[in-house]
């Protein structure tokens, strides 16, 4: 069967992730965040590691988030100890997740396969770091009390992707109080979705 | 959000379908987005194919778009949360059995803090 057909809205947010995969970021280049998208999609995928030029403990990080991300205190001290500070796992983490957010999309829609990644684009990263971000009951800085919505605001560019990804895959935060919208699903059926997919990763959200 | 949505739409709904494969969700379509969510997450092709004929029956195209997406944004956040290193939130405890889950899980405490 083909791939279901996706309306404007969604073909432009995907293009505008895979824009902010290939460009470089706070504290990764294009070329290493393409890196860490084919490590953690290889791993997801089941696939064997690809060779990237990227230090071991990004690779074990990008691994381990696409796979298995119940963390722990001393996992992320290990990584910061190997010289993988909070920001940057931030960012891989950002990386990571948006990944498997668009990969998981396509295939519900029947691609048969993941869509290719794009090219890198040369550009340094930002290094750029956000004042108000402190530790509060996580295991990295957030900008307010911890939860999923801000787990990526110690990075201000990885917090606008994933608050934009969000608003084209679910819906922007301002409508979440709308719980009279239907947008191909109503919103009962939209949160039935969104329970058992989060009871199937073992995450209660 | 699920019962209060669920609600406000005057649905009736099973929440023990988030957790009981073989529970009627009562939802439109409850069973159908249950088997798309289940070969996703999963990562089968052939129960993706199975799923998305019935799917389509019952929700549409732009439904099955949508489920597709909420499937692929909730990996995201499930990721997110989970890599940051944040548990469940302490409402679990009141609404576990509703969904038809044990919790605690046995031989842990998930709200201890060392």
């Amino acid at each position: 069967m083909a791939p279901l057909p996706l309306a404007r809205e969604y073909v432009d947010g995907l293009n505008r992730e895979w824009d902010r995969l290939a460009s470089a970021g706070t504290w990764w280049t294009g070329a290493q965040r393409v890196a860490i998208a084919a490590v953690g999609r290889a791993a997801r995928e089941g696939q064997p590691r690809p060779v990237v030029d990227l230090p071991d403990v990004v690779v074990t990080a990008a691994e381990r988030l696409a796979t298995d991300p119940h963390v722990d205190e001393q996992w992320v001290s290990s990584l910061a100890a190997a010289g993988l500070g909070a920001e940057a796992y931030v960012e891989v983490l950002g990386v990571v997740a948006r990944l498997s957010a668009v990969d998981s999309f396509m295939f519900g829609i029947g691609t048969g396969g993941p869509q290719p990644l794009p090219e890198p684009r040369p550009g340094e990263p930002s290094r750029q770091l956000v004042a108000a971000a402190g530790l509060d009951g996580g295991l990295v800085p957030t900008v307010g009390r911890a939860f999923a919505p801000n787990s990526l605001s110690a990075v201000a560019a990885e917090d606008a992707a994933l608050h934009d990804l969000h608003g084209v895959l679910y819906m922007a935060t301002a409508e979440m109080s709308d719980l009279q919208r239907v947008r191909g699903l109503d919103r009962a059926q939209t949160e039935f979705v969104a329970a058992r997919t989060s009871l199937l990763n073992d995450c209660f959200f | 959000m699920l019962r209060a949505s669920a609600e406000a739409l005057h649905h009736r709904i099973d929440l023990r379908a988030v957790s009981d494969s073989v529970a009627d969700p009562l939802l439109p379509g409850g069973r159908e987005l249950r088997c798309l969510v289940d070969a996703v997450v999963l990562r089968d092709g052939e129960e993706r194919e199975e799923a998305i004929g019935p799917l389509l029956e019952a929700v549409g195209v732009e439904g099955a778009v949508r489920a597709a997406a909420v499937i692929g944004n909730f990996e995201m956040m499930n990721r997110l949360l989970d890599g940051i290193g944040v548990g469940p939130f302490e409402g679990m405890t009141d609404i576990a059995p509703d969904l038809g889950i044990s919790w605690p899980p046995e031989g842990s405490d998930p709200f201890e803090s060392e």
